[in-house]
């Protein structure tokens, strides 16, 4: 990699670039400096100080996620004035931290507990009042405990900063500063889209989903309860990737298998449902064009986009395409069909990567009489919570078992929902099977050259020309779709809305961790079964 | 009778109009007369003046101007009546002046409503009144009081050297004329008309003025950067979010002299290129916010803001925004983020806002005290600002005089006077018999002046050798009579209530620290055998926490929270032990470490204690001597105030002993 300059780093020289800060350089070059607050790609806060290092000729010490870094400068990163700075600050928000890691749902996967572990506290030093707020369960999805947090604000930038919505930000002051929605009025807010992604960024457990886990546990356990999970393909493969397992056609059969261990009666995946949603959109989007009605049309499969529609744009609701979600889709055939003996029930549970599923399941369209379409959602977290419970490991057996059951394998165009452009694909192919199925054979759908070009592909059909684009967090979509309405000329006619940066690979129900690469490694997971799913052929 | 000065010149206002346009000030000459008249050096009538800054407000300043109205009223006399600012003298406010025609204006002290009718009886009259006379100012034109000294013979100004103050207290605060016809504006059409921006940069560089708001960062340098970065649009932000515990000179100055803090904005936003500027100032502020409001409307009406200024083709706009009441608002990231409508949290620098502020655009942000510099700069050369002031800092300070001295207000002094002429001359040493104990030099820069250091002078670099800086302008004064630790835990809960709650340094660490100072201070629930050693803990961690705190706090508040708590440390180590090992308060000001107790002799057993006792902690009956049981005791004191035979004793220590 070509550089500008050094800087010295513990008597190193080290290659620097002019407008690098001094922390991604630092941890470029191998140098472990802790954070709190940073989040790559966003605006520095500089509030956790965690990021401190000493440079000569400066008084203070420097945080260096926000430092720019100079040609020559000398740095230090691990003197004892830095370290004990970095001890204290921990200690200091360990004083009025809850001590409940044993109960806690990030016990094992908190940076906090990292960072006590990585400064060597043994003790507690300092003691504070907890801090304030009760725990919050007003919301459908999201469930908010604000002793636990530690204003790192990185929940805040990306509610503001990805998901434009702002839902939540600070309040008070001093050490009453609480991180909620305005007027101190928790999570059951218009604002809060229920994505989900405040919870993928916290370190703490300040932010988890709203549990389902225990009312699934306890239709599991009634004898009349006919439980029928089914999962969507992007959570699969979050699954295979969180436990260690190879995706391929086997994955789901191995899921089955261990769900069925813990008393499920029916596993599904939601393959079909996927393509039935696909289908509907792309007929409606045909008809539309037939009729001559106004485009472009949104997709609505994503339900944090539904409720940024509902509570901030309700004048592009007309342009939202009708029909069920897959998950909707899945749970009401499965309700239509059930036939139980005597006085069975049955009861659906969706196993998703998002945790705005769990909102769009209890929204009242999506009950009829009393009865659910779906009854629980799980994220992922909370599949392998429930799995690790049991006692029941996800483990591939050799080869394809006698006892594996034969499924359907997941058709590939229902892997494509996973991430963004991948739905956009499966409603152009669609549509030409629709209209000129003779095209179907050459047809390939071309993303942008262009790294920065806009996410637009055009299709040609005989006088017709179709445009397709796709877009993926909420102030990216808002933009776009702005731009959109302000041209007279844009030519496109569907957009795949997902509010979760790279599509459900991005979801807000997927493990927890500091690795920012895994929605990436989550699509490229998607891609590989696709390609599976193509030499395969549904039997 | 006209209770309010009017200018009713027939010609005034076309002179005014050329006035403000003659940059040369050749006009001064030819319309000296009329001016003098505007500036109320000749006058035709009596004229009152009535000390109504915040600090002669609170001295009953309104009630003695409603006496004076009456007075007028009653006796059927023609004056003139002001409302003007503050003088500097706070603690002999209200003042009254008197000026009656031809003689020189008599200033008077402490004059309160019911001393209005005697004071005028006799100064209408031409007698001396009988009354606290403050002095009198000396003019060519007009006849001395006879056996009455100068104003500038007064301790309390005799060493000052006023040229911020030049016209505090004297002038109508919100009146325009009167403040061009006292030579103002001239600097503002001066700039614009014959100076290019890059020049009144140069001057100002030259000139060697630094920021007075605390860091004391070289005023021309921040404009060159402001200026020298392209930009289509450009601020200016004056910071008049003055709330360092124990300064108010910002607000004195601009209550007593709205329109040069006008134009030292007018001139900043030229010199770095702004159209925009922002006075940003404390909501707290009321009467400055009212008369900053009232001067800018009268410089909008002149055409000395707005479009195409003084036929220049510069255009200014001044926007007056109240702060969000907060200390931190004081902060410039954070003002720059109340302004834009944020919540008033500070940012990391760099970048500074001279490259990249208010709405990311440049801004050069300022404090009032340095702006108030400027049109002086400006109208006397920066070689004559730079031969003001010694020991290698330029120009004057401005300091709020207050504590237990005998004179209290808003002093400005030459740089290098020594911190000891301030006590002994200006302030006229002690208030009372209790001894001096140290100088609390600035809250923000924690500077913290002991007998031993008393003589350092006022100067960046000398304050620096002795651990100290100047700071943004209190100047308090302590006796013995004053707890350290009282003093410490109330400027390290102010640090905790103000601080914003953004990094953790300083949210958490003021409140940890404020815990521990209170342990140390407080009696503790039950004293157990362990809490000496947990109070000893407590002090040994608070040298930690206050350094880990200036070492990573975000902003100067975080940084600058843990200074009561080190002067404490640093200089009274042993008052620090009293209180934790002794459990004594020297100074008697912590009141858990009271011990109340029953003196069986003096106690008649009329049971008053008994009953009034909020926890039940006196036992005893009728007739018979009570008893406190200490271990119930929670220091309230009120059996000490209910007793009527003094039978109730306290100590400041454990140990019973009367």
């Amino acid at each position: 990699m070509n550089t500008d300059f050094n800087i010295i780093v513990n008597g190193r020289p080290v290659g620097a670039m002019a407008d690098e800060t001094l922390l991604t350089v630092l941890r470029r070059n191998g140098f472990r400096i802790p954070t709190l607050c940073h989040m790559a790609s966003f605006s520095p806060t500089g509030a956790c100080r965690l990021c401190v290092v000493e440079v000569e000729g400066l008084r203070d010490l420097v945080t260096s996620c926000a430092h720019p870094v100079e040609e020559g400068m000398q740095v230090h990163t691990n003197t004892p004035r830095v370290i004990r700075a970095r001890k204290t600050l921990v200690e200091l928000l360990l004083s009025n931290h809850p001590d409940e890691c044993l109960y806690c749902q990030r016990n094992g996967n908190c940076e906090l507990q990292w960072l006590a572990e990585e400064m060597n506290v043994k003790e507690r030093k300092y003691f504070g009042p907890k801090r304030p707020g009760r725990p919050d369960h007003s919301a459908a999805s999201v469930f908010r405990d604000p002793a636990k947090c530690v204003l790192c604000s990185r929940c805040v930038r990306v509610c503001e900063e990805v998901q434009l919505v702002a839902a939540i930000d600070f309040i008070n002051r001093a050490g009453d500063t609480v991180v909620n929605s305005a007027f101190n009025k928790g999570l059951n807010v218009k604002e809060c889209i229920d994505c989900g992604q405040c919870i993928s960024v916290c370190p703490t457990a300040a932010l988890l989903d709203m549990s389902h886990l225990e009312k699934v546990q306890a239709a599991l356990d009634q004898p009349n309860q006919q439980t029928q999970f089914f999962i969507s393909p992007s959570a699969l493969v979050s699954l295979a990737l969180s436990s260690g397992l190879k995706a391929d056609s086997n994955l789901f059969p191995v899921l089955s298998e261990a769900l069925k261990k813990c008393g499920a009666r029916q596993v599904l995946h939601l393959g079909e449902a996927c393509l039935e949603n696909i289908r509907a959109e792309a007929k409606h989007l045909v008809e539309s064009l037939a009729n001559k009605e106004n485009t472009p049309l949104f997709s609505s499969c994503c339900p944090a986009w539904v409720n940024y529609l509902e509570a901030f744009r309700p004048e592009w609701l007309p342009m939202l395409m009708p029909g069920k979600s897959p998950q909707q889709l899945a749970g009401a055939a499965l309700k239509a069909s059930f036939r139980g003996k005597g006085d069975e029930e049955s009861y659906t549970v969706a196993l998703m990567p998002c945790v705005a599923k769990k909102q769009e399941a209890g929204r009242e369209t999506n009950i009829h009489q009393g009865v659910s379409e779906v009854d629980a959602v799980l994220s992922v977290r909370e599949l392998l919570r429930m799995l690790r419970s049991h006692g029941i490991m996800l483990e591939r057996p050799n080869g394809r078992g006698p006892d594996l059951e034969q499924t359907t394998p997941i058709p590939p165009m229902a892997l494509k929902m996973g991430y963004s452009s991948g739905k956009a694909e499966s409603v152009a192919t669609e549509c030409i099977r629709l209209m000129q199925p003779s095209m179907l054979k050459n047809f390939r759908f071309s993303a942008p050259r262009n790294p920065g070009g806009r996410n637009e592909s055009r299709i040609q059909l005989g006088r017709q020309s179709l445009g397709f684009a796709w877009v993926s967090g909420i102030a990216a979509a808002d933009a776009y779709i702005g731009g959109l309405m302000a041209s007279e000329n844009h030519g496109i006619h569907y957009v795949e809305v997902m509010a979760c940066p790279g599509g459900c690979v991005g979801g807000g129900g997927h493990p927890l961790g500091p690795d920012a690469n895994m929605p990436a490694g989550r699509k490229r997971v998607c891609q590989e079964m696709e390609k599976l799913g193509a030499e395969e052929p549904a039997s | 009778m006209q209770t309010k000065a009017e200018t009713t010149f027939p010609d005034a206002d076309f002179q005014l109009r050329e006035l403000l346009l003659d940059a040369s000030g050749a006009g001064r000459e030819k319309w000296k007369r009329s001016l003098s008249q505007l500036s109320r050096e000749r006058i035709n009538k009596p004229l009152i003046y009535v000390g109504m800054g915040s600090c002669g407000l609170a001295a009953g300043a309104e009630k003695t101007l409603r006496a004076v109205e009456e007075y007028l009223r009653e006796h059927q006399l023609d004056a003139h009546l002001v409302e003007g600012g503050c003088v500097g003298l706070c603690s002999m406010e209200p003042i009254v002046d008197v000026q009656l025609p031809g003689k020189a204006r008599l200033s008077v002290g402490r004059i309160t409503a019911a001393k209005v009718s005697p004071l005028l009886d006799e100064v209408m009259n031409n007698k001396l009144p009988d009354a606290e006379v403050l002095g009198q100012y000396l003019h060519p034109l007009h006849q001395s009081w006879p056996k009455v000294p100068g104003m500038d013979e007064h301790p309390f100004y005799r060493l000052q050297n006023r040229q911020l103050l030049a016209h505090c207290g004297l002038i109508d605060p919100v009146s325009l004329e009167e403040y061009v016809a006292r030579g103002g504006y001239h600097a503002f059409s001066r700039a614009i008309a014959n100076l290019t921006p890059l020049q009144v940069c140069q001057m100002m560089e030259n000139s060697g003025l630094a920021g007075r708001g605390g860091g004391a960062f070289p005023t021309g340098k921040k404009w060159m950067l402001t200026l020298q970065t392209s930009s289509e649009q450009k601020y200016m932000v004056c910071n008049a979010a003055e709330s360092d515990p124990g300064s108010y000179m910002n607000r004195a100055i601009m209550e007593s002299n709205p329109h040069r803090l006008i134009e030292a904005v007018l001139i900043a936003a030229y010199a770095t290129g702004a159209s925009k500027a922002y006075v940003f100032i404390r909501r707290e502020f009321t009467l400055a916010v009212k008369r900053l409001k009232a001067a800018l409307e009268q410089a909008a009406k002149w055409g000395l803001t707005g479009h195409h200024i003084l036929d220049s083709g510069v255009n200014i706009d001044i926007i007056l925004k109240e702060s969000a009441r907060a200390f931190v608002c004081g902060e410039e990231t954070a003002l720059l983020n109340s302004i834009e409508g944020k919540r008033a949290m500070p940012a990391s620098k760099p970048p500074y806002p001279a490259t990249r502020g208010l709405w990311n655009q440049p801004t050069s942000v300022n404090n009032v005290e340095t702006l108030f510099n400027v049109p002086l700069i400006v109208e006397n050369g920066p070689e004559w600002y730079a031969g003001q002031g010694s020991h290698g800092s330029r120009g004057t300070k401005l300091f709020s005089l207050s504590g237990k001295t005998r004179y209290q207000g808003i002093i400005e002094v030459p740089m290098g006077i020594s911190c000891r002429e301030i006590l002994e001359q200006l302030g006229g040493g002690m208030a009372s018999d209790q001894p001096f104990k140290a100088i609390l030099l600035g809250i923000n820069s924690g500077s913290c002046i002991v007998e031993k250091t008393l003589d350092t002078p006022i100067a960046f670099e000398a304050l620096q050798e002795i651990g100290a800086a100047l700071g943004s302008g209190a100047f308090v004064v302590l006796d013995e009579s004053t707890c350290m630790l009282d003093l410490a835990r109330y400027f390290t809960r102010f640090f905790k209530k103000e601080s914003c709650g953004k990094c953790i340094p300083c949210r958490e660490g003021t409140a940890r620290m404020l815990d521990i100072i209170e342990q140390a201070a407080g009696r503790g629930k039950a004293d157990s055998g362990l809490q000496p050693l947990e109070r000893f803990k407590g002090i040994m961690q608070l040298r930690n926490l206050a350094r880990v705190m200036q070492d990573t706090s975000l902003c100067a508040l975080g940084r600058s929270a843990p200074h009561a708590v080190l002067n404490t440390l640093n200089y009274f180590k042993q008052e620090f032990d009293s209180h934790v090992f002794e459990r004594k308060c020297p100074a008697g000001v912590c009141r858990d470490l009271r011990t109340y107790f029953i003196d069986v002799e003096a106690c008649t057993g009329c049971m008053a204690c008994y009953r009034k006792c909020p926890v039940q902690a006196i036992i005893g009956s009728e007739r018979q001597p009570h008893f406190i049981v200490q271990d119930k005791c929670i220091a309230c004191g009120t059996c000490f105030d209910v007793c009527k035979f003094n039978a109730v004793r306290v100590t400041s220590s454990n140990d019973s002993e009367s």
